[in-house]
């Protein structure tokens, strides 16, 4: 290969390499425009196109938790509970600890009237935080734990003493943590009933008999799939199977 | 088999019947006892017939004691039993069933007829039927004339074909929407192979029929002396438009048949090969459809009563009961309280919606969402939760609740109201916050319920940062740092444990210890010696030889290295051992000043070296 042929070749890499960073560029600036004029759209009050802006964002370019929660109040804001609650159980899988977030979520579901009942005291100890959050606290209490007792074996400098009390402390929350998070990814890919009244059917066909209604934005889990129906158990314990249609997943956006 | 016979058999199956149920049940069952006694059809062709059904509740009894009719005769066709638990409580019923064939049209009074039960004579009511001439649009179909190819059409009332069909509704008169109970029976010939290829399904569309239970009951019953398997289905149906509507019932099975082989029979002229037995013998089983429909009779839907119909009525058709819970009973201005409205009884459960909650400026209401338990035989409860919140301190109890509904027995409305549940309300009255967001609809059909609130106000802010985009929500476990992070602790826990154990090791050995520090302290002397070569310092090399020499011969004969003296070395080395040399050399070098030097000092560091090594 002569240096005019290396030339050729570098030259033509520098030159593609530039036109998709230029392309990127334009991309992620294009993307901020959407979302500016989105959020514009939602200020001046006009819900519907904010929401169409939004989905374009997410259709094409896909999603993040600002995204999802600002959809989430157009959508809550148009009173499509369902889909609100939707995109904020999204939004929170991606930022659990986002306090705007959470805060929407309680208030569109107190305003749907979309209480839980009484919870069993396990359920409200794993209910404290999202299952990220425990897995987080579970897999750094670990990695302590191994490091605490490994240190103090590789050299005399490290007192046993307060080592052994780090150890015990970690073992301790690990002991706590590890079934929160274990229970509270169960609830990972739950659903959210997304049109409201929808009918609760004994089995899994369209003429079969109703047990009972179940209104947007009530999360629940889905247990068995037959056909387009699923059957699901919601957060107060009622049973039944519903059309898939009436049900969005939540951490499969495009189901 | 004889009629006495079928006496005997039936007498024994009732006192081995009574038997089991008193053991079983014992002083458990309710004893209270009824007789009634009702007809498939009050309306019958003399041809078609119809069935008595005598119904004894409450405890065991003997056949009963038929009228003597002119013109009707009642053949005994067998009897069923059938006990319940419900909520603990069981109750038992007997029923004999009669084929009643009439010899003339007319009008005929059946009744009262008399059946002892526990030592008390009950008797029912008398029946009045009627008996049309002969109809020939109700005449079967014979096995025999079936056309090939399609289907065979059975129509019932033919007790001496391969079988035939019963509705037996429990009224010919309702309301829409009424829940009307009603027992279908198919009778099929014993000794026929049949497979029945559908549930039974109602021809028409004014009426809509739930069966109890897909599997029908299966029992054996004799008509007109000839044995029949009887598949039993028990069900309600409503009627769903006004009017007098044709009622029949129809079921697909398969017969499996003998096809006879033709064969020439004057082939050879021999009366052999026409005998039946071959025809048998040599012929083919072949599955043939049928389909076996009931007579038709008719049954009059009527519109329910415009005439006192209360302003809350929704529907509701039966005869229910009302309870209504809540909780908590000590609240807070603004917070929810669940109010539990619970409606059972015997009616039609689709018609049943959430009870009337009389809502003022003082409450806020959400859409009730309902729960159905479906007890069978038009038998249920439906529970509506609701939450309700209370606006303001000054509330002292929640209100009642209305319910209405339509009795169709007593042919009335009645409205069911719940009493006032004390509340303790405490907080500030609060005032409806002024909706800021216009509403504006999208999205699905909304519920028209104007207790459902439009829009949500108060939301926190929108988010001007859009944040990095992804196409996927993936749990924190299956990201790959985590995973790394938990891969590294688990290797850094297992080096821990393998440390801790070679540790408890050494611990438990210490002499292991022992000789390595010695080895480590050979070493250093070892060290030193070459470096007092180096520098040409004779009495240095003596004194850290030795030293050497009692590290490695501590070592090798496991004593104290510094209490070894010249001594114990002559009593273990030979006399011209080189470290029994130097090591005297080192002892007199203190106080005759004689040490090595120059070349000698690196011809005995050699030597030293291995005769240091060769020790042991």
């Amino acid at each position: 290969m002569n240096m005019r042929s290396l030339f050729a070749i570098l030259f033509f890499l520098m030159t593609a390499s530039s036109v998709t960073t230029i392309a990127a560029t334009g991309q992620a600036m294009n993307v901020q425009k959407l979302f500016a004029q989105a959020n514009a759209a939602y200020s001046r009050g006009d819900f519907n196109t904010a929401i169409k802006d939004y989905r374009r964002i997410e259709q094409t370019h896909g999603f993040s938790a600002s995204l999802l929660y600002n959809l989430g109040n157009a959508l809550a804001a148009t009173g499509d509970t369902g889909r609100a609650v939707l995109n904020y159980e999204r939004a929170l899988r991606l930022t659990p600890s986002d306090q705007d977030i959470s805060h929407n979520l309680r208030l569109v579901r107190h305003h749907a009237g979309l209480y839980q009942g009484n919870q069993p005291l396990y359920r409200r100890i794993a209910g404290f935080l999202k299952a990220d959050q425990w897995a987080f606290i579970a897999g750094t209490c670990f990695a302590l734990l191994a490091l605490s007792l490994l240190l103090p074996q590789l050299s005399d400098r490290i007192p046993a003493g307060p080592a052994k009390i780090t150890a015990l402390v970690c073992f301790f929350i690990l002991t706590l943590s590890l079934p929160a998070t274990l229970y509270t990814y169960r609830d990972w890919n739950d659903g959210v009933v997304l049109n409201d009244r929808t009918r609760l059917l004994i089995s899994p066909f369209a003429s079969a008999a109703s047990s009972g209604t179940i209104q947007a934005g009530r999360l629940v889990h889905p247990n068995k799939r037959y056909g387009d129906y699923l059957l699901v158990t919601d957060e107060t314990g009622r049973s039944g199977w519903i059309h898939r249609s009436d049900l969005a997943l939540i951490a499969q956006p495009d189901y | 088999m004889t009629g006495q016979d079928h006496g005997y058999h039936g007498i024994a199956r009732a006192i081995v019947l009574a038997l089991a149920v008193l053991t079983l049940l014992g002083s458990a069952i309710a004893a209270e006892t009824s007789i009634t006694a009702t007809l498939g059809a009050n309306r019958f062709s003399v041809d078609q017939g119809t069935t008595l059904t005598i119904t004894v509740s409450g405890g065991t009894a003997s056949r009963p004691q038929l009228p003597q009719v002119d013109g009707l005769r009642f053949l005994y066709s067998g009897q069923s039993s059938r006990m319940e638990w419900i909520n603990g409580r069981s109750s038992s019923s007997i029923s004999f069933l009669y084929q009643v064939q009439a010899e003339h049209p007319g009008s005929y009074i059946i009744g009262p007829i008399k059946v002892r039960v526990a030592g008390k004579k009950l008797e029912s009511r008398p029946i009045r039927c009627t008996v049309l001439p002969s109809s020939s649009s109700t005449a079967g179909v014979a096995p025999g004339s079936a056309t090939a190819g399609g289907s065979t059409r059975l129509r019932s009332g033919e007790a001496d074909r391969i079988g035939f069909m019963r509705i037996i509704p429990k009224k010919s008169t309702g309301y829409c929407g009424e829940l009307v109970p009603f027992t279908i029976k198919a009778y099929f010939r014993q000794g026929i192979r049949v497979t029945v290829k559908s549930q039974p399904q109602v021809n028409g569309d004014a009426f809509v029929l739930q069966l109890n239970e897909q599997r029908p009951e299966q029992e054996e019953e004799v008509v007109n002396n000839i044995p029949y398997t009887v598949l039993t289905w028990h069900g309600t149906l409503s009627g769903i438009k006004a009017g007098t509507f044709p009622l029949e019932v129809e079921i697909d099975a398969s017969l499996l048949v003998r096809r006879p082989v033709r064969h020439p029979s004057s082939m050879f002229g021999s009366p052999f090969f026409d005998d039946p037995f071959f025809d048998d013998f040599f012929g083919t089983l072949t599955r043939k459809e049928i389909k076996l429909v009931s007579p038709r009779r008719s049954l009059t839907i009527r519109d329910l009563p415009k005439k006192g119909r209360p302003a809350d009525f929704r529907g509701a058709i039966g005869n229910f009961s009302l309870a209504v819970t809540a909780s908590p009973t000590t609240t807070k201005v603004g917070d929810p309280v669940t109010l539990k409205m619970r409606v059972s009884g015997t009616g039609n459960f689709d018609r049943v919606q959430a009870p009337v909650f009389a809502t003022g400026p003082d409450w806020k209401t959400y859409p009730p969402s309902e729960k159905f338990s479906d007890h069978g035989n038009g038998k249920g409860t439906k529970e509506f939760t609701m939450a309700i919140i209370p606006t303001s301190a000054e509330i002292s109890k929640i209100p009642p609740v209305t319910f209405s509904y339509f009795d169709p027995e007593a042919g009335r409305y009645t409205t069911l109201r719940s009493e006032p549940i004390p509340l303790q309300v405490s907080g500030e009255t609060t005032v409806p916050a002024p909706k800021t967001i216009p509403a504006v609809q999208s999205g699905p059909p909304r519920s028209k319920d104007n207790t459902s609130t439009a829009t949500v106000s108060g939301l926190a802010p929108i988010h001007t940062r859009l944040g990095e985009l992804r196409n996927a929500i993936i749990p924190l476990y299956r990201k790959a740092w985590f995973q790394a992070m938990c891969g590294l602790a688990s290797l850094i826990l297992l080096a821990a444990f393998l440390l801790n154990i070679r540790r408890r090791h050494l611990q438990r050995n210490p002499h292991i210890l022992a000789e390595r520090r010695a080895r480590e302290e050979l070493a250093r002397h070892l060290l030193a010696m070459e470096e007092a070569v180096e520098h040409d310092d004779g009495s240095r090399f003596l004194e850290t030889s030795r030293r050497a020499i009692q590290d490695r011969a501590g070592q090798v004969w496991h004593r104290e290295p510094r209490s070894i003296t010249s001594a114990d070395l002559a009593r273990h080395l030979p006399a011209d051992s080189i470290l029994l040399r130097v090591f005297t050399m080192a002892e007199h070098a203190g106080y005759n000043g004689r040490v090595p030097s120059g070349e000698n000092l690196q011809g005995l560091l050699k030597k030293i070296k291995n005769e240091l090594e060769e020790l042991s």
